[in-house]
């Protein structure tokens, strides 16, 4: 079976030798991939495995071995901020403030700490200002010194004996409540607790 | 049922002509030197792919630059993975398309009816640098910064228009974020976009003229 191999390109046909595939010799240069088909189909014919379908098999075995060892990493790597824990300084978290023993009965004390946020690889500093109220024993009003209108600081005036906002001149009783001026709700309260003779305060962030 | 999908889809679509045009082409008999054309289109797609994935984080900003990538490589799951393949990736790609080119060059199938074929390589090789030029930079850190100060200041030698030239590619007299984000555009869009019409020109052009065989010693 004496089969012409021609070289084909669009520009000119090279003839270049006339090819038997039954005696595939080293002297060829060029051999058809029907004929080594055939040839190898010829020999392993046996285990019903030829060349081609070995190759086939094993190269979409490690394509698919690649694009697992890619592809499943990457749908980690995409999901990743959304599974992974927050870190410490976000969600609601427990702060404490002081020693109970040094807060006075009826005055409020004011606490100022700066928190750090992160998000992604952003850290973004947040000021917290806490007034604090021992009522006696162990129960306290813990007051925000935001403003319910439109957040400014409220600072305690002790001889008003009220909060008072510099920029509206909205006014608060100690114990929260409005006085006077243009705020649509109390001053907000913070969770606490008391472990070990320490007031600690629950920091619920957006 | 495989075999009937396949049909089915073949006869619409003409799969199998495609199939056979491209991967069931003759070959002469070649050794393992003509696989580099084949393992740097394996590395530009999967430069492709986890470049794609990296903008998923990164931030072309003089300020967020380097701390998104300490992001990527620190807290994203798998990030060092991705931000790897796509370090390592570049270097071994700059390496293959050039022992591609030398493979081209010395068994001499640049010649006709093969010209347009290495002349696309050429540019494919330049844009390729091009890449790993502009890639350099994103991390923002020292050795990109001063790397590319010294890379953009060759330009300036250039008579007449080198100054100008090198005030183009940065943006500005010096680095600043502009030369970040222009480096960035060209990183991710210019350069991607040229190279893989390019490349679509080249494997065309494989296809349609063959590769040539393993000259003889009387040739």
């Amino acid at each position: 079976m004496g089969s012409q191999l021609a070289f084909e390109s669009p520009l000119h046909t090279v003839e270049l030798f006339y090819f038997n595939c039954n005696t595939l010799a080293g002297a060829a240069d060029v051999v058809p991939a029907r004929c080594l088909e055939v040839s190898m189909a010829h020999d392993s014919h046996a285990h019903g495995l030829n060349r081609r379908s070995f190759v086939a098999g094993v190269v979409t075995f490690l394509g698919g071995i690649i694009a697992a060892v890619i592809g499943l990493p990457a749908v980690g790597y995409l999901l990743s901020p959304s599974i992974r824990k927050r870190g410490s300084s976000s969600a609601e978290e427990w702060v404490p403030l002081g020693l109970i023993e040094n807060l006075m009965e009826g005055e409020p004390k004011l606490f100022s700490f700066t928190r750090t946020q992160r998000v992604g690889w952003e850290a973004t500093g947040r000021s917290y200002g806490i007034y604090v109220i021992r009522k006696g024993g162990n129960t306290f009003d813990v007051f925000s010194n935001v403003c319910t209108h439109l957040s400014c600081r409220v600072s305690w005036q002790e001889d008003l004996g009220e909060y008072v906002c510099p920029c509206h001149d909205g006014r608060f009783g100690i114990d929260g409540s409005i006085i006077s001026g243009p705020q649509p709700r109390p001053l907000d309260r913070f969770e606490y607790r008391v472990v070990d003779g320490t007031l600690e305060i629950q920091l619920v962030e957006a | 049922m495989t075999t009937r999908w396949i049909t089915w889809l073949d006869e619409r679509l003409g799969l199998r002509a495609i199939y056979d045009t491209v991967l069931d082409r003759k070959v002469p008999k070649v050794n393992w030197a003509f696989t580099l054309g084949s393992a740097t289109l394996f590395l530009a797609v999967t430069q492709a792919v986890t470049g794609v994935f990296l903008t998923a984080y990164y931030v072309p900003h003089p300020e967020q630059a380097y701390d998104s990538i300490n992001y990527i490589m620190n807290d994203v799951a798998f990030g060092w993975l991705i931000r790897g393949i796509h370090h390592w990736g570049a270097t071994l790609m700059v390496i293959t398309v050039f022992l591609h080119m030398l493979r081209t060059f010395f068994y001499g199938a640049y010649k006709y009816p093969r010209e347009v074929t290495w002349i696309t390589g050429v540019l494919l090789l330049l844009l390729t640098l091009g890449m790993g030029f502009t890639g350099y930079l994103l991390p923002w850190n020292q050795r990109a910064y001063w790397a590319t100060t010294v890379g953009t200041s060759i330009t300036e030698t250039i008579p007449y228009i080198g100054p100008f030239i090198n005030e183009a590619l940065r943006g500005g007299t010096d680095l600043s974020t502009l030369t970040l984000v222009r480096f960035f555009s060209a990183h991710i869009w210019m350069i991607p976009a040229a190279l893989f019409g390019l490349i679509g020109v080249h494997m065309y052009l494989v296809v349609r003229l063959g590769i040539s065989h393993i000259p003889s010693e009387d040739e």
